[in-house]
């Protein structure tokens, strides 16, 4: 996929290919002194980096108007009751139609006279929180999945990377569209399909960095002391290799961002009317044409799409400042949708 | 997997919604009617449209190259007894020319044939059969449906003997097939006998002459093709009257059928592809098999997804035969005896987006299915010509009628009135449709009536008592919901397709009035794109559970000139989990309801007499809508647009005949040629 | 283990995994309700109910599922992919058919990906940590992470539809003329963006890591001029970590090719596919993934061909 930020990846040229030589001598300190300066060194590189600061600010911002843009309630019991957007992003009719940005539509509005400015703030929330909850469901089972292949190595390494060659041999996108439109769009649909596209890279890097890690001396100590496996991987193998899979989550996010609205643009993911990204997009896209004499109504294409952008952007600085903090040089091959 | 769009129209002042988008939709058309001082809530004016261009004969210029867009990426299939796609026959109706045509009012005239006429019924059934049926083994069977393997390619199983249904496999089953079809027509045993006389002098783009023959092995190639079912659920036999070189053919439905004049007549191919199987017609598999009629145009050049070149065909029957042997002709001498277009461009462009731009760089002359707004600002400009014309698409709303212990809502005749009675339907076509379109008044559209009333004109059926309002009744509907038995609010549900936007906003509209008549508390529900849903709605227990929920279900449809369409797919219970009958099976109506449907057209009186069959839809729809098992939302238009380099552009009610009509048709003495200066 | 060897070993191992693309894509076809039957018939009034059984009959959609693959992968060992359903096309035509126009894409795709990267990243490593690397950075940050259907989207509202510099119909000539060039350009640009900022990205990164190399700073104390030294050796050593991410970027410009082309229109694979999959045209879709993962597996294949060629440690591996 390019979605999973087309990151089609080859055996024998994993993360062990290009990682550094001496991340192997930085890791055989303590553990938790190590993974406690790490979260240190993520906050504070994210602090010093006046960008990666103002990427965070923008999801941070992006993220809560998402969440109070409407009240969200559950099983008829309201959690959230906070409505911060001008009007409700599914009513038609509150302004003209189509009318031009102003004071009062800060985006103007759409086809139904829907106001777009709320469509889109409400909107982030499909893309936002589909993004955290594929990256965590994907990194899980990922990081569960590569630590078994790697540690135990020998068959049960090779079928498993079997199947994960199978994965990757699919473009993600493409996978992801085949599973949505088989089985129907949606939210929790469309967070199974890009999980079960995005756990391969996890499992990949987290293969690989085990492979690496398991040749030290405390692994083997601990298996020498009789530790159990189970113990073994999840006590002193899993956190000293986790450093490129906190990179390549953060990144990841904004892949499954473009992702989501890619297959709603291409009318798979949400009914129309949905105040998803792709989806507006998907439905005002006819707004290009204009027809002899008419004028381009460009706040209904150009605001959809730049919240993606301007989303996606700040995620990929926060990564890239992750990325240096950890020095963990997942190389990013990403990008498109 | 169903999901559903709760309705916020508890929340949502209606006509504050109405005025928001009606006055928008006049900004966009602001000036284009002429009148700049109420334009505030106008909507936009579409009758100029609907009016035809005229053509001045003395200016007529010969040539040049038509740059014709089609909405497609390619054509999906060549050959035409295989393909279902319309575009397909948007192109090749320039190329095949039919035994008949229809005219803009929806009017079949004979065209190749000279005659071409129902000559007389008889009163059989599938039994009445009996006596020429064969014994075969079933090879295999689905639901109690067997299939068989015959040795003939060209040979197929027309009709079961019903005692010997439903059969297994290995069951031996009486069939009539082609082979025995000649028998029962030779001892007087058929449905319909339609007796044709071709013009003499017709001649295939390959110089062969259409002779009765040609029409009789026709038949061959839908066997086994993806209309095989279309075809020979109808047809049975074709024969020569007069020797295989000879002009006189008869053609024999199976039952007595007052459209068998029109159901049964094929794409007629020439000699040389008579044995090509179905599907097999195909130049971009086999470059020797280009498709080869007797139209107007020839296919010149083609090329996988980027190019298909017509040319005009020089030796065009019409001026062979002369127009003045036409029968119906009485138009004026000078008019051309055949298209005067020189080469037609078909451009793939899936796009509407780039339809548009297309149209506007120049590159293209014509195109359709334009998007709303693009459209509204060609009509507009001086530069375009959008025409329009009324069409056959239609959009119903159908109850499930099953009465249930939970829901059941619309098992009761009034409940289902009152909803019919509340659609806003002239307000659907005004917003969504921004005035292109036309609110359904009665269950068949305009271009239909020829066949399906007696009354001179289609307007006057409006006033009739059982016509469908344009505006909500909500006098009405209270009355109808008193009678009722339940007490408003009513709880209905809904339900449309996921995939199509404008039919999504137009039920919103409905659920919206008939929330704000304070009658029912509707609920929009989308459960699935249209190719996910409709399967489950052709489930068994689909019409149960609809009635349960008190959930209406609507979708689209396209009909024919040929009126009985409109009525029999979505009530008749033959096409029961077929399209589209989801909630009736046998019983589900009454009886005498069916009966009366289908002698509209499945009778001897009506399939022999035009007038008998008019009197008799007369007796139908007032029925029909009093049964309110379905109501009919709005109509379609079809519409065109194109450059004024064309001159003379005017669309079909048929999208399959956009083309071929637009460039020549001397049943409306429609012409257009190019002026390019 | 020899070169030989290695590349052969590689290719055997890539045949179970395209088998296995086949697999998944067959189970999902199948566990899934509705066929191509539905989707004929669904809102068709003109076919008799008992119709769509003899369709699946005459596709062979009443099998076994096992049966159908077996049916299937027998076909495809000999070369023959099945149907179109809907128009009885070989699905190999078909396939022949659309594939120039997503090579003629990609390849401009690429192009424009190597242009804007190289000299990019070599001006972005040069001028490390000052304001141009800084310019670069973004805009290459931006490329990755702009949404491609919406970049493409933008590209045609402003430059053909309103300024309208492009055309916005395929110009009917051959795939090498000029005219074609020009209509390639808002396509070609909109899928090549993100493999150019990735590249763009790795060129950097590799390039300030061999100018910090010991031999760069000899070759510089030895007086050779600073264009001498990045053009002859620099370059030609970063240009290597560039090829070895050759594979994953043509990959990612396979996957981009569905959704640019659907806003282009432009008549390809993706396209194809697209159609194929609301129509629910199994031997299409199959043969299609088929294809897609027959070339990222050999995309995969040749990177590593191409690492195992520079570090021959890799082989070791397999």
């Amino acid at each position: 996929m390019s979605t999973e930020r087309g990151r089609i990846q080859i055996s024998g040229f994993d993360t062990d290919g290009i990682e550094d030589q001496d991340s192997l001598d930085a890791w055989s300190e303590s553990e938790a002194d190590e993974l406690e300066s790490r979260w240190r060194k993520i906050v504070s590189s994210i602090v010093r980096d006046r960008l990666a600061l103002g990427g965070f600010a923008v999801v941070a911002v992006m993220s809560l108007a998402a969440l109070l843009s409407q009240p969200i309630s559950v099983g008829g019991f309201t959690i959230q009751p906070f409505s911060i957007v001008p009007y409700d992003p599914t009513q038609t009719g509150v302004g003209a139609r189509y009318a031009a940005p102003s004071l009062s539509h800060p985006m103007g509005t759409d086809r139904l006279g829907r106001d777009l400015f709320s469509r889109v703030v409400t909107g982030g929330r499909y893309s936002i929180s589909i993004g955290l909850i594929v990256t965590a469901l994907a990194a899980t089972f990922g990081v569960i999945y590569g630590s078994i292949s790697g540690y135990f190595g020998g068959r049960v390494d090779e079928v498993l990377m079997r199947i994960l060659d199978v994965v990757f041999a699919f473009p993600g996108l493409v996978l992801a569209l085949i599973l949505v439109a088989l089985f129907g769009g949606g939210f929790w649909p469309l967070v199974g399909a890009f999980a079960l596209v995005g756990w391969a890279t996890y499992a990949r890097i987290i293969r690989g960095e085990i492979l690496k890690v398991k040749q030290n001396e405390y692994v083997m100590a601990a298996k020498a002391l009789g530790a159990r496996d189970r113990s073994v991987i999840f006590r002193h193998v899993i956190p000293n290799a986790i450093a490129p899979v906190i990179v390549q989550a953060t990144l990841s996010i904004g892949t499954v961002v473009i992702g989501v609205a890619a297959l709603g643009f291409l009318g798979l993911g949400f009914d129309p009317g949905t105040p998803e990204w792709g989806t507006i997009l998907d439905a005002e896209s006819d707004t290009l044409a204009t027809g002899a004499g008419g004028t381009w109504d460009w706040w209904a294409t150009v605001f959809p799409g730049l919240m993606i952008f301007l989303f996606v952007m700040s995620m990929n600085i926060i990564g890239d400042a992750v990325n240096d903090a950890l020095d963990a040089q997942v190389d990013d091959i990403g990008g498109g949708g | 997997m169903s999901k559903s769009t709760k309705s916020r129209s508890s929340s949502l002042d209606r006509r504050r919604l109405l005025q928001g988008i009606a006055a928008a939709g006049a900004i966009g058309v602001a000036g284009c009617i002429g009148n700049g001082d109420d334009e505030d809530d106008e909507i936009l004016d579409v009758s100029a449209a609907l009016e035809r261009n005229e053509v001045d004969l003395d200016e007529i210029q010969e040539g040049g190259r038509l740059e014709f867009a089609i909405p497609r990426n390619s054509i999906s299939d060549y050959d035409q007894s295989q393909s279902t796609a319309a575009e397909d026959s948007v192109v090749f109706e320039a190329v095949y020319d039919g035994l008949t045509t229809v005219d803009s009012e929806g009017e079949y005239l004979p065209w190749m044939a000279a005659e071409h006429e129902a000559e007389e019924a008889n009163d059989v059934s599938v039994t009445d059969y009996e006596d020429y049926m064969v014994e075969m083994e079933a090879d295999d069977a689905d639901d109690g449906f067997p299939f068989f393997d015959l040795e003939d390619d060209n040979n197929l199983v027309l009709m079961q003997h019903p005692d010997d249904l439903p059969a297994e496999e290995g069951d031996t089953v009486r069939v009539l097939t082609r082979e025995e079809a000649g028998d029962a027509v030779a001892d007087g045993v058929y449905g319909t006998r339609v007796e044709g006389r071709l013009h003499e002098g017709i001649e295939f783009h390959n110089g062969d002459e259409l002779t009765a023959e040609d029409i009789v092995r026709s038949y061959d190639r839908y066997v086994g093709s993806d209309n095989e079912g279309q075809m020979f659920d109808t047809f049975m036999y074709a024969e020569a009257l007069d020797g295989d070189d000879g002009y006189t053919y008869a053609l024999y439905s199976q039952e007595p059928d007052a459209a068998a004049f029109v159901e049964m007549n094929p794409y007629v191919f020439p000699a040389e592809h008579a044995d090509v199987p179905a599907g097999e017609l195909d130049p971009r598999d086999d470059e020797d098999l280009v498709p080869i009629g007797t139209g107007p145009y020839q296919v010149e050049e083609f090329e996988e997804g980027s190019q298909l070149l017509l040319s005009r065909n020089e030796n065009y029957w019409v001026e062979n035969v002369g127009l003045e042997n036409i029968p119906w002709w009485d138009g004026p001498d000078e008019f051309p005896e055949s298209p005067v277009i020189d080469e037609i461009n078909i451009r793939f462009v899936d796009e509407s987006v780039q339809r548009s731009a297309a149209l506007e760089d120049g590159d293209v002359d014509i195109a359709y299915e334009l998007p709303s707004d693009a459209r509204n600002s060609f009509y507009e400009s001086d530069d375009y010509v959008v025409s329009a014309t009324e069409a056959f698409g239609f959009k119903f709303m159908q109850f499930p009628v099953e009465e249930t212990d939970t829901g059941g809502a619309f098992a009761e005749r009034e409940i289902r009135q009152a909803v019919s009675a509340l659609i806003p339907r002239q307000q659907i076509v005004d917003l969504i449709e921004q005035g292109w379109g036309d609110p359904a008044r009665v269950p068949f559209p305009a271009p239909s009536a020829d066949l399906a009333t007696t009354a001179d004109d289609y307007d006057d059926l409006f006033d009739e008592e059982w016509a469908y309002p344009v505006e909500p009744d909500v006098e009405q509907a209270e009355q109808l919901i008193e009678e009722s038995s339940l007490e408003a609010p009513v709880e209905i549900t809904i339900q449309t397709n996921a995939d199509d936007d404008e039919r999504i906003d137009k039920m919103q509209l409905a659920v919206d009035q008939l929330n704000q008549s304070g009658l029912f508390e509707a609920e929009l529900e989308t459960p699935a794109a249209l190719g996910d849903w409709t399967p489950e709605l052709y489930t068994d227990g689909a019409r149960h559970e609809a009635a349960e929920n008190n959930a209406a279900a609507v979708i689209g449809l396209a009909g024919t000139p040929e009126p009985h369409g409109f009525p029999e797919t979505i009530h008749d219970p033959d096409n029961w989990n077929g399209c589209c009958n989801f909630f009736f099976p046998e019983g589900a109506l009454p009886e005498d309801f069916i009966d009366l449907l289908r002698s509209c057209r499945f009778a001897t009186d009506v399939a022999e007499d035009e007038d008998t069959r008019r009197e008799r839809y007369d007796e139908l729809w007032p029925q029909l809508t009093d049964l309110s098992a379905n109501t009919i939302v709005d109509y379609s238009l079809n519409t065109g647009t194109a450059s004024n380099d064309v001159v003379g552009f005017n669309v079909h009610p048929q999208t399959q005949a956009i083309l071929s009509y637009a460039v020549y048709a001397p049943a409306d003495e429609q012409i257009m040629y190019l002026d390019r200066d | 283990m020899s070169l030989q060897k290695f590349i052969l070993k590689r290719i055997l191992a890539s045949v179970p995994v395209l088998f296995g693309v086949s697999v998944v894509t067959f189970a999902l076809m199948h566990i899934t309700p509705g066929d191509i039957v539905d989707q004929l018939v669904a809102a068709n009034p003109n076919v008799p109910s008992h119709e769509a059984a003899r369709l699946r009959r005459e596709f062979g959609l009443d099998q076994p599922v096992w049966v159908q693959y077996l049916d299937w992968m027998q076909g495809v060992l000999t070369g023959d992919f099945g149907e179109v359903y809907s128009s009885s096309r070989d699905v190999s035509a078909v396939v022949l058919a659309r594939l120039p126009e997503t090579i003629a894409l990609g390849l401009f795709g690429w192009v424009f990906a190597i242009l804007i990267a190289i000299p990019g990243g070599i001006y972005a490593a040069v001028n490390k940590d000052q304001l141009g690397d800084t310019v670069s950075r973004f805009v290459a940050l931006s490329g990755i992470s702009i949404p491609n259907f919406w970049l493409g989207l933008m590209l045609m509202a402003v430059f053909a539809v309103q300024l309208d510099w492009f055309p916005t119909l395929d110009p009917q000539t051959s795939l090498l003329s000029p005219s074609m060039l020009w209509w390639l350009i808002l396509p070609g640009v909109t899928i090549g963006t993100a493999a150019a900022a990735n590249m763009m990205r790795i060129m950097r990164t590799s390039m300030a890591e061999e100018l910090n190399k010991e031999y760069v700073t000899a070759a510089r104390a030895k007086g050779l001029p600073e264009r001498t030294v990045i053009l002859k050796h620099v370059l030609r050593n970063s240009l290597i970590s560039v090829t070895t991410v050759a594979a994953f970027l043509t990959a990612s410009i396979v996957a981009g090719s569905v959704v640019v082309e659907t806003v282009f229109g432009w008549p390809g694979l993706g396209r194809e596919l697209i159609d194929a999959v609301h129509l629910r045209e199994i031997n299409l879709i199959l043969a299609i993934t088929l294809f897609t993962g027959f070339f990222i597996v050999l995309a995969n294949l040749l990177a590593d061909i191409v690492y195992a060629l520079l570090d021959p440690r890799i082989r070791d591996e397999y």
